[in-house]
This record gives structure tokens, C-alpha cells and sequence, in this order.
């Protein structure tokens, strides 16, 4: 009993109408039962009468579908909401996992950054020409200077109409030279590297 | 009691066995005997479950730099600067410290 109390609104008046179409139909049985409920030769309806009770035998008949729909009716709602259960389920993304252990300088924290493999990806040495679609309702973008394997600067501009039917946006990247701007980088360029691991073996390895 | 006693005797231990693994692998980089500052020294600790740990510091202004505590074990110490790979070497940590110079020309 307490644990009929504890289902949902929803089943309860479930189980209560399919209840109440049962005893429906069982009544309509014993309508028919205790001949109250009897076809003429003519096949007319007779009347039903039960105590003060009276109908046709076409409100047995009329009974009997009633019943029967109460009792489907909860177990077609409660298929339409699997249905729907299913489908949310469905499309629910896959989630991944990832793993690993990093140690900043310094103890410092070190930023992470996931993206999905861009779509957008250029090579470029001097001029910078490149025409992109903007993404809708995105204003902030960033864009990253990748030399190998590593990232050697990072840039963020905003845009201020990422509407269809937005005019095109130009937005100027500062120049960034890392042959002659970036003292580091400059001096790098004149050191001869040092490989006592192959590059071959670091990629066994799974090192870039 | 004598529980509480066994677990921090216990504890104890490990904590030992923790900082006696513990190792700091440090040195210098140089270019042409000139200290190479601001270089990205990363070290990779090669396990059987790759990729075990990777520890990442800068050289400070005279090229030098410290990586604290490393578990003793085998690395692939690389250098890079300017987005450049200017070294890369192996070095094996089996004490508690272990200075790695490293000198480019």
C-alpha cells in the first residue's frame, strides 16, 4: 500500500484507470451473465435492466469498449513516454575522458585549451589574407600561432556583428615577426639543436 | 590506541619512502658559453604507461633551471626556444639529485 503511494501522480492514475476498466468490463460480463443483457431473435437490442438501472445492449456493448480503452490507455501513454525517454536518451553525446599529469613552471597552473580539430587551419608567411565564416552569436574569437608542434603566441579579437546579414567584419592582427621581433626566437634560429634521442625514437615514444 | 600508533608509524614510512623518491634534476643551458634565458626545459619521465609525467620549467636569466620533485626513473629531457627544438636528450635520476648542463653552439 505504501509503496503504491509513493509512485508518481501519473502512474497512480495509470494503474487507477486501468483498474477502473477492468471492473467496467467485468461488470459488463455480468450484465450479459445474469441475463440482463440478451439479443432478440430479431437481433435488436434488448434492455438491460438492473434493479433501477436500465440501458440497451448497445450501452453494454458501449461499456465494454469503454473499459477496454481505459485499461490501453495508460499502457499506450506509458509507451508514447518511453518512446520519448529513448529518443532523449539518444541524443545524449558521447562523453570522453582525458587524462594526463603536467607540472607548470614554477608550480604554476597551465592552462588548458580543448577545441574539436579546427576547421579553420592556414599556413601563412608575410601577408595574412583569410576570410572565414563567423560563427552565430559568437563575437570573441582568438586565433593561435603554431610553429610545429608548439604554440608561439595567441591573439583575441571580438567581433561586433556575427549576425546573418552582418556586413564583413576586418579586424587587423598586429604584425608579429618572429624571425627578427622575437629576440628569443632570433637567437633559437642560431643555435644548432642538439639530438641525443632521435626524433624517431621520441615518436616511439609518443613525445613531441 | 595501538591502532592509532600502527597508522602513524605507517604513515610515517610512506612519507619517507615519498620524499626519499623525490628527486630534483637542475642545471644550466648554454649557446656558445652564453646562458641561454628564457629556454623551455620539459621533462618526460618515460613509463610503461605512457605518457607517465611530463614537468615543464623556464631557464632564468643565467640559463639555469630546476625541476623538483621527480620521481627516479628514465626522461627524455627536451630544450626548446622560440618555438624552436634546440635539444633533446635522456637522462636517468636514481638519487635524489642530478645536475644536467647542457651546452649548444
Amino acid at each position: 500500500m505504501i509503496a503504491f503511494l509513493e509512485l508518481p501522480t501519473v502512474a497512480t492514475l495509470g494503474y487507477l484507470c486501468a483498474a477502473a476498466g477492468f471492473l467496467v468490463i467485468v461488470a459488463s460480463v455480468v450484465f450479459i451473465g445474469k441475463g440482463k443483457a440478451v439479443l432478440s431473435e430479431s437481433g435488436a437490442p434488448n434492455e438491460i435492466a438492473w434493479g433501477k438501472m436500465r440501458a440497451t445492449l448497445t450501452s453494454a456493448v458501449a461499456l465494454f469498449v469503454l473499459g477496454a480503452a481505459m485499461i490501453a490507455l495508460p499502457f499506450w501513454r506509458f509507451q508514447e513516454a518511453e518512446a520519448r525517454q529513448q529518443e532523449a536518451r539518444a541524443q545524449q553525446p558521447t562523453t570522453a575522458l582525458l587524462t594526463g599529469k603536467i607540472t607548470g613552471p614554477g608550480g604554476r597552473n597551465v592552462r588548458l585549451l580543448l577545441v574539436v580539430k579546427p576547421d579553420y587551419d592556414q599556413t601563412y608567411s608575410g601577408d595574412i589574407v583569410w576570410e572565414f565564416p563567423l560563427v552565430a552569436q559568437r563575437a570573441s574569437y582568438s586565433v593561435f600561432y603554431v610553429d610545429g608542434d608548439t604554440i608561439i603566441g595567441q591573439r583575441s579579437f571580438s567581433v561586433e556583428g556575427a549576425n546573418a546579414g552582418s556586413p564583413l567584419q576586418k579586424v587587423a592582427l598586429p604584425v608579429l615577426d618572429l624571425q627578427t621581433g622575437n629576440p628569443k626566437a632570433a637567437a633559437a634560429q642560431e643555435i644548432t639543436p642538439k639530438r641525443e634521442v632521435s626524433d624517431a625514437e621520441l615518436k616511439e615514444l609518443g613525445i613531441y | 590506541m595501538q591502532n592509532s600508533k600502527s597508522l602513524a608509524f605507517i604513515s610515517g614510512l610512506l612519507l619517507t619512502a615519498a620524499l626519499a623518491t623525490a628527486a630534483d634534476l637542475s642545471g644550466r643551458v648554454t649557446a656558445g658559453r652564453s646562458p641561454l634565458a628564457g629556454a623551455v626545459v620539459t621533462a618526460n619521465l618515460v613509463g610503461a604507461r605512457r605518457p607517465a609525467s611530463v614537468t615543464v620549467t623556464r631557464t632564468g636569466k643565467g640559463g639555469e633551471y630546476v625541476l623538483r620533485g621527480l620521481r627516479n626513473g628514465n626522461y627524455i629531457l627536451l630544450v626548446d626556444m622560440g618555438g624552436r627544438r634546440i635539444y633533446q636528450g635522456r637522462v636517468v635520476l636514481t638519487g635524489s639529485t642530478l645536475v644536467k648542463n647542457i651546452e649548444l653552439r
